[in-house]
């Protein structure tokens, strides 16, 4: 799989983690997609938990704006408080490890 | 006969009531026995199958969802898409209370949990950005930076 290869080594380098050397909450995605694209999904919910209900919500968004169902608007508005918990969550998490190691 | 029109024409004004040839007597309301006219003002009434989308809601619902990726950047991804959502939401909410009738349902409920969406990832957006912006003047990070331990 050349093309994942080459998107393993072209990953966009984190502002945040460049100039202050700490974490953002959206540190990993990029690293879970290369995984999740491998098809390693533990070692894709290991680097960064969030990211496989945020695509999950995405494509949920697009096949609700197209097919508009019934209660898809709610829906959506959960996975999204949903996702958000996970992301907030798992962002704590990482910096108490980072302070207190 | 001589009644009046059914549906007179906007800006006359309406037959007098009780007048010598109005068959159906008084009105005790000093109204156009006809009520109002569903035409003279389309913004007030719903004639049957006009309703449309609330204004923008798919926007704001997929604005308020991509306010997800707000975490990134300082947050200003978020920050953006966020307040764009919320504007667009405050002014579709404003039409809608107007005069809930003349709008779809389905299009609504999108608008609602756009809005809510929009509301979680600008809070969580304007907290990360609040962290960076004291990382900044405190001056943390660069401590961490120069050490190698905390990379």
């Amino acid at each position: 799989m050349s093309w994942i290869d080459w998107i393993e080594q072209h990953l966009l380098p984190c502002p945040s983690k460049s100039l202050f050397g700490l974490d953002c909450p959206g540190c990993g995605m990029q690293r879970s997609m290369v995984d999740l694209l491998k098809g390693n999904f533990t070692d894709s919910l290991k680097t960064y938990p969030a990211l496989i209900p945020i695509l999950i919500t995405l494509v949920f968004l697009g096949l609700h704006l197209r097919y508009k169902f019934k209660y898809g608007s709610t829906t959506l508005q959960y996975a999204y408080i949903f996702s958000m918990l996970i992301v907030v969550t798992s962002y704590v998490i990482k910096q108490v490890q980072f302070f207190n190691p | 006969m001589s009644n009046p029109p059914p549906f007179p024409p906007p800006n006359t004004p309406p037959p007098p009531p009780g007048g010598p040839n109005n068959p159906y007597g008084n009105n005790p309301y000093g109204q156009n026995p006809y009520g109002n006219n569903p035409y003279n003002n389309p913004y007030q009434q719903n004639p049957m199958g006009m309703q449309r989308d609330v204004p923008n809601a798919t926007a704001i619902l997929v604005l308020g969802i991509v306010s997800i990726v707000g975490c990134f950047c300082y947050g200003i991804i978020g920050l953006g898409c966020g307040i764009a959502a919320l504007i667009m939401a405050s002014k579709a909410m404003q039409e809608y209370n107007q005069n809930p009738s003349m709008f779809k349902v389905s299009s609504y409920n999108n608008a609602k949990a756009g809005r809510i969406c929009a509301i979680i990832g600008t809070i969580i957006s304007g907290l990360t950005s609040l962290w960076w912006i004291c990382l900044v003047v405190l001056g943390i990070g660069g401590s961490y930076y120069s050490n190698p331990y905390n990379w």
